[in-house]
């Protein structure tokens, strides 16, 4: 069972991904056909809180993870007969939220005697490129921006990645989010920040970089976010009512897309790969695409991004590193367990 | 509640205040951090988990994962962010009330100020309240705020002013 036997050639692939806000399922036909893409997004009830409610997030995946999956095998018109292996978000995420996905694929796999891989959703967000229709050689240059990660790795082969560095505190998109919640926008704060900055003036304030000499390829938000709420508060209480939302929204989300490109684009230089792979939820910002491409084409560097709903968190991505997992014989057993951080 | 102000004016101090702290600490502690976004909470923390041991590069901010748990230090310690769970959340779901008192854990709580009452009651809880300076002019600056309503606490803040004004720290209020 543990290798893409004959039997299993014809099989497709169900991916299942409860990591964070949503509860998705996607059914692939190996290695990029996606027959159906469902995504059941918990927003709405975030909206209320601010932020993503965890205990809220694993009682709602709870509640959605069966219509979902079903939906997801009807949308592609297979049933249960028709998979050969579940692939599963294994981390890294809110544990309560993943404990959930695996569980479901663990039941499915044991009861259908099928293969379960267990796929790291950060690695697939740097798979989700070959769902694409474009051609992409190993190595590049992966660079992930969401909720919870920042972090820049080399792909060297399709299960073969080389951290570069991460956030030493915040997240990107952490860091949007509670700049807006002091803005008094409401969550999630990345896209309404990315439309409010086309109205502002990104130069009005400089906001801090944060350049980490001794690992340069490391990220901080924190400092930024802190001096972005200072000049907020500051403003607050010497003309309240007349805080210039939209110029702070251009400065900071400036700041941010500044330190993210410059980044790749040492670790592009400093490594001599000439191309680069953004993916995660912040790659929906359409500053931080304009950048990259820009800033890419002046040096000559192949940059890609998927299509917006391939950024963001969705399964097909997962079912797409899991069908990889799958045949190269990288299945876990029912004792494998959840993991919060990242590897 | 005893407890004493510390007023600080650049992240050089701060440390030292986290270094003090962490020279203080025992298994089964549990601090409680509470301030704005921005204030320093996560920085702090990352302070006290260095001078118990802990690589101070694995600290990063648990807002998205809630809990984060430390082995490399003088003891295991836990790292949580109440921020996305709010004011009135249920916590019997994250795993956090078993690590808290259960005198093998020291335990970090940002946004403590959530824990409801009866998720305190009888722990060996310090307080630490960090606030911008009033008039934000300096980004360092900071007042930090001890409070605590443990005897066992009560007995170490002496301890713990002494060691600060030693540092050279402007104190205020009484501890004992």
């Amino acid at each position: 069972m543990a290798f893409m036997s004959s039997r299993n050639k014809d099989k497709f692939i169900l991916g299942i991904e409860t990591s964070c806000d949503e509860t998705a399922a996607s059914v692939l036909r190996p290695p990029k056909e996606v027959l159906s893409d469902v995504v059941s997004s918990q927003i709405d009830v975030h909206s209320h809180y601010g932020g993503v409610v965890p205990e809220l997030a694993s009682r709602h995946h709870l509640k959605n993870i069966v219509w979902v999956v079903d939906k997801a095998l009807r949308d592609a018109s297979v049933g249960l007969d028709d998979i050969g292996c579940v692939a599963v978000t294994q981390g890294p995420g809110l544990v309560g939220a993943l404990v959930v996905g695996l569980s479901f694929g663990k039941a499915i796999s044991a009861t259908r005697g099928l293969a379960l891989v267990g796929v790291n959703h950060v690695h697939a967000h740097l798979h989700a490129i070959f769902l694409e229709d474009v051609h992409i050689q190993f190595p590049y240059i992966g660079v992930i921006v969401s909720g919870g990660h920042t972090a820049i790795y080399i792909v060297r082969g399709e299960l073969d990645y080389e951290l570069l560095g991460q956030t030493r505190d915040d997240a990107a998109g952490e860091a949007f989010d509670k700049v807006a919640k002091v803005l008094g926008l409401p969550y999630p704060g990345g896209p309404i920040i990315g439309k409010l900055a086309t109205q502002g003036d990104p130069n009005r304030f400089h906001f801090p970089r944060a350049r980490l000499r001794a690992t340069p390829y490391d990220f901080s938000f924190s400092g930024l976010k802190t001096s972005v709420i200072n000049t907020i508060r500051s403003l607050q209480q010497s003309s309240p009512g007349d805080v210039p939302v939209a110029d702070i929204a251009a400065s900071f989300q400036e700041a941010v897309c500044d330190v993210i490109v410059e980044k790749a684009l040492m670790a592009s230089k400093d490594t001599g790969i000439g191309t680069i792979v953004l993916s995660g939820g912040v790659a929906s910002n359409k500053r931080l695409r304009d950048l990259f491409h820009e800033r890419c084409k002046a040096r000559g560097i192949s940059f890609m991004v998927p299509e917006r709903r391939l950024c963001t968190d969705n399964a097909a991505m997962i079912a797409a590193l899991g069908a990889r997992l799958w045949m190269h014989g990288k299945t876990i057993g029912l004792d494998a367990d959840v993991y919060s951080r990242g590897v | 509640m005893k407890g004493f102000k510390v007023f600080l004016k650049d992240r050089s101090q701060t440390d030292l205040v986290a270094k003090v702290i962490a020279s203080q600490l025992a298994p089964g502690d549990v601090l409680l951090f509470m301030g704005d976004l921005g204030a320093g909470k996560t920085h702090m923390i990352r302070e006290i988990l260095a001078g118990l041991g802990v690589d101070k590069a694995l600290v990063t901010s648990p807002t998205f994962a809630i809990v984060h748990t430390f082995e490399g230090g003088a003891f295991p310690c836990v790292h949580a962010d109440l921020y996305r769970l709010g004011p009135d959340a249920d916590l019997s779901e994250i795993g956090l009330l078993e690590f808290m008192g259960d005198g093998k854990h020291c335990v970090f709580v940002e946004w403590g100020d959530y824990l409801g009452e009866s998720d305190k009651e009888g722990l060996p809880i310090l307080e630490i309240w960090l606030y911008f300076s009033q008039e934000r002019a300096n980004l360092e600056e900071r007042i930090i705020e001890l409070k605590t309503e443990d005897l066992g606490w009560q007995e170490r803040l002496g301890p713990l002013s002494d060691e600060l004004k030693r540092g050279g720290l402007h104190i205020e209020g009484t501890h004992s």
